[in-house]
């Protein structure tokens, strides 16, 4: 009778529990989604409270409370499933723990026509700029023990991209990588890698194009008199959905500079204008942060398509003109800081025909023109008109 | 909206629950079927007016057979009963199919396709409608009340993927009902261990079955790929369904309703006649006791039952959608059924251990063979399936992919393999006699299921329920 009744306690507790439980996610989440809403309602895109639903949906699942540390919780089991594949077998873990993203669909990518027909514009018009095709380490050369060769065909664009682009008489910068270049769980190069390509950069335009930075030892990130660095936990783009105990967490380092440094930032189709030093211009320090700061994006300005980084303290420095997608966010940054301009084109966010005539017109405006991506990333981009 | 959305969970769940148990008792259904209501709205506005349709046809048919059921006319009601209800399900459900294959008989375009979309569980309703009027017609007390035959059709739970809940099962429920905690308890953790079976199994093998059966390009794959898609494939839908039922089925306990079982380890089974007794029940009972008794069932002629069978297997293939594929996997188990009724393999598998566990791979085998064809999207790509399966064409038996495919998907395969065996009544069985222990085991593990199945459904957009469409 006793332990009925005890029963009977534990069973009212368990409703409690389980009621309380959703409610709490709905008191937590709902105003956030109703905020959402009326913002949806209010805006010109407006068609229908029932086109309106399956947003109010997708709301909830990105507003819901908790739901960076529901992530991770459920990132364990995927550990204890032994799952190597994930989102949709878009990604494969090696046995290091390193996430790879496969890639099978790496088409012909017009963009490298492109890039030959700017060195033939060049070399017709004899203009002074020089044109550098920045071939990144790849992934799977780097970390080591796992090579999914089999499959990715990565590989392959590359030699094809060699291919291309030595039959056009463009000139390729290898840039040699170490095995910890990229990050565990994001496809971008660590902070570290990607000044240290900007350093082979420097070097190559310096011995093979002529050009002069005097002030190159300032990418010297690792001396504690020129930069103050600051650690920040941090899960990539790989592992966002997955959760932190999918993997190792990485760890992204932010170097600011001790020196001084005096940045104007014009961005070229909204007219806005930016002012301040390298913290204040170029880097975005979250209020709040946790390991799902996104902080690949927290440098430079991710979503632009043509802005220019003038250093008023490198006057007289080499200006430099970049391709890129997001490869080299965090390497021009400090890039920046020993050039008197580095112009950034980013074609993925181009808004039209405007960018491809800004880009003829311009293109002799810089000492040299990087073309800096990752793998694949642009094969539909067309960047010269 | 489906039972694994936040908007359903953290939404929909908590204001029902709460708006329930706190309005007044005499309101309490009034509530549930406007909560239905909106809850079927919300995901098939547009077909709204269709269930409104449907629950007032019903209802009057309802009244109808209640009325004259000693009429001689009464089979005309009836007859009128079951076209209306099946003329809906036709232009919503089969129209298309059926203009598609005359216009491919007739070797052009005599009729053009009307698009129509389907609504969300027309197919589950529908026959619960029907299954209103006959139980009424056979003697089960009618509804005067068209917000109770509403009810009925429409209680949230079972709406848009079942289980078919016949109306003899909660015609008294209906009108008087007992709500307790112990119902509540039993429901809250049977809806657990569904959205678990769901959001944790069912989709994460669904990404096996559909990376196997969707690839564009099968070039890389080789047989033993083919053999995982398949076998995830049959877990998947044993735990998507079923899973969706566990959580009708607690759904409705927590509101003072008992649906019957709908499924009983189907993969357990020791012949395809055993295992028709334990997958999708709601539907093969209805089958059974609505087509093929009143066709005389097995109490008649030899080739009249065999008649009887093809009618039932046929029609559950169609029941299930408008594809040649799903009509032909019906007649798959018709053939395999008929076999069975004709040949004393029934007998011999109780008589021999060895023929009894041969038989049991036999008829797993079969029914995994069956769910390629019931997934594939044509014949022709079901046929390229099965025959992929054995390597036909060049294919290697196993390669590096194949590897790491199965390297991925083995822990998972092997849960739910385990979690597909009735493991829980073992556990049912060591703690009958201490029910504290019993409790608390299943309360901590209920809380625990529900929030991995949270942290499993926020991460992920991936989450079809294979049923659904039916």
């Amino acid at each position: 009778m006793k332990e009925r009744k005890s029963v009977y306690y534990l069973q009212i507790a368990e409703i409690i529990l389980f009621v309380g439980i959703l409610t709490f996610f709905m008191a937590k989440t709902a105003p956030k989604v109703l905020h959402k809403a009326m913002n949806d309602y209010e805006s010109a895109e407006f068609a229908g409270w029932s086109n309106e639903l399956p947003q109010l949906q997708s709301h909830f699942k990105e507003n819901l409370v908790l739901k960076n540390d529901l992530t991770d919780f459920a990132s364990v089991f995927d550990v204890a499933f032994a799952r190597i594949f994930t989102d949709n077998y878009n990604y494969l873990k090696d046995t290091n723990g390193i996430v790879y993203h496969l890639r099978n669909d790496i088409t012909e990518p017009e963009w490298l026509d492109d890039i030959v027909r700017i060195q033939a514009y060049v070399d017709e018009n004899q203009l002074d700029t020089k044109l550098v095709y920045v071939q990144n380490p790849l992934r799977i050369d780097t970390a080591v023990h796992y090579r999914p060769h089999e499959f990715t065909n990565v590989d392959e664009y590359k030699e094809r991209a060699k291919y291309i682009l030595d039959a056009g008489g463009v000139d390729i910068l290898n840039i040699e990588g170490q095995p910890d270049t990229y990050f565990i769980t994001d496809m971008h190069a660590t902070t570290d890698a990607q000044v240290d390509a900007m350093r082979q950069i420097v070097e190559y335009l310096e011995t093979q194009k002529g050009l002069q930075f005097r002030y190159k030892d300032l990418l010297d990130i690792q001396n504690p008199d020129l930069y103050e660095k600051s650690s920040y936990r941090f899960i990539g783009g790989y592992c966002r959905s997955i959760g932190g105990y999918y993997t190792q967490k990485d760890t992204f380092n932010l170097y600011l500079p001790l020196f001084s440094t005096d940045y104007v930032i014009d961005f070229k189709n909204t007219g806005v204008q930016v002012t301040g030093n390298f913290a204040d211009a170029l880097v975005r320090i979250p209020e709040e942060y946790d390991s799902y700061s996104y902080w690949i994006t927290n440098m430079a300005y991710y979503g632009q398509s043509v802005y220019s980084i003038k250093n008023t303290t490198m006057e007289g420095e080499p200006k430099v003109l970049i391709i890129m997608d997001s490869a080299p966010m965090t390497g021009i940054c400090y890039l920046s800081a020993i050039c008197s301009e580095v112009c950034v084109y980013d074609p993925r966010f181009s808004e039209g025909d405007s960018d491809r005539v800004w880009l003829k017109e311009h293109l002799n405006d810089y000492d040299v023109v990087l073309f800096d991506t990752l793998e694949n990333s642009m094969d539909d981009q067309n960047i010269f008109d | 909206m489906v039972f694994s959305s936040e908007i359903f969970l953290f939404c929909f769940l908590p204001v029902t629950i709460l708006g329930y148990y706190l309005i007044n008792q005499r309101l309490r259904n009034i509530f549930l079927l406007i909560m239905s209501l909106a809850f079927y709205a919300w995901g098939e506005p547009k077909f709204f007016p269709i269930l409104v349709l449907s629950i007032f046809a019903n209802y009057g048919f309802g009244l109808l057979a209640d009325r004259y059921r000693e009429k001689s006319y009464i089979k005309w009601i009836l007859a009128l009963m079951v076209v209306f209800n099946l003329s809906i399900m036709f232009v919503f459900k089969y129209l298309d199919f059926t203009i598609t294959n005359i216009n491919r008989i007739a070797g052009s375009q005599v009729l053009a396709l009307r698009n129509i979309a389907l609504p969300i569980g027309i197919s589950f309703f529908t026959f619960q409608a029907m299954s209103y009027v006959i139980d009424v017609y056979r003697g089960e007390q009618v509804q005067k009340n068209p917000l109770n035959v509403g009810l009925y059709i429409t209680f949230f739970p079972q709406l848009i993927a079942g289980p078919i809940v016949r109306y003899e099962t909660v015609a008294r429920e209906i009108s008087q009902r007992k709500e307790s905690v112990h119902d509540f308890s039993t429901g809250l953790q049977r809806f657990c261990c569904g959205l678990a079976k769901k959001v944790i199994l069912a989709n994460n093998l669904a990404v096996i079955a559909d990376k196997v059966f969707d690839a564009a390009d099968m070039s890389g794959y080789s047989a033993s790929i083919f053999w995982l898609g398949s076998i995830a494939y049959t877990l998947q839908i044993y735990f998507d369904f079923s899973g969706y039922s566990d959580m009708a089925i607690g759904l409705g306990k927590m509101f003072g309703f008992h649906f019957n079982e709908n499924f009983n380890y189907p993969y357990t089974a020791s012949s395809i006649t055993d295992f028709w007794r334990k997958w999708h029940i709601s539907l093969s009972s209805w089958f059974r006791d609505y087509v093929y008794i009143p066709l005389g069932g097995s109490r008649c002629a030899k080739w009249k039952n065999y008649r009887n069978l093809a009618c039932v297997w046929i029609l559950t293939g169609i029941w299930h959608g408008a594809n040649w594929t799903f009509i032909l996997w019906g007649i798959l188990y018709l053939v395999l059924l008929v076999i069975e009724k004709s040949t004393p393999i029934l007998t011999w598998i109780k008589k021999s251990r060895i023929v009894a566990v041969v038989y049991r791979i036999f008829t797993l085998l079969c029914v995994n063979f069956a769910w390629v064809l019931f997934r594939a999207e044509s014949l022709s790509k079901a046929k390229a399936f099965l025959v992929s399966m054995f390597g036909v064409g060049n294919l290697s038996f196993h390669n590096l992919l194949g590897s790491y495919m199965w390297r991925d998907a083995a822990v998972l395969l092997l849960v739910a393999v385990v979690l597909s065996c009735p493991i829980k009544r073992l556990f049912e069985k060591a703690l009958q006699n201490k029910p504290m222990a019993f409790q608390i085991i299943q309360t901590v593990g209920s809380m625990f299921l529900l929030i991995l199945s949270i942290a499993y459904m926020v991460r992920t957009s991936y989450d079809p329920f294979i049923y659904f469409n039916f």
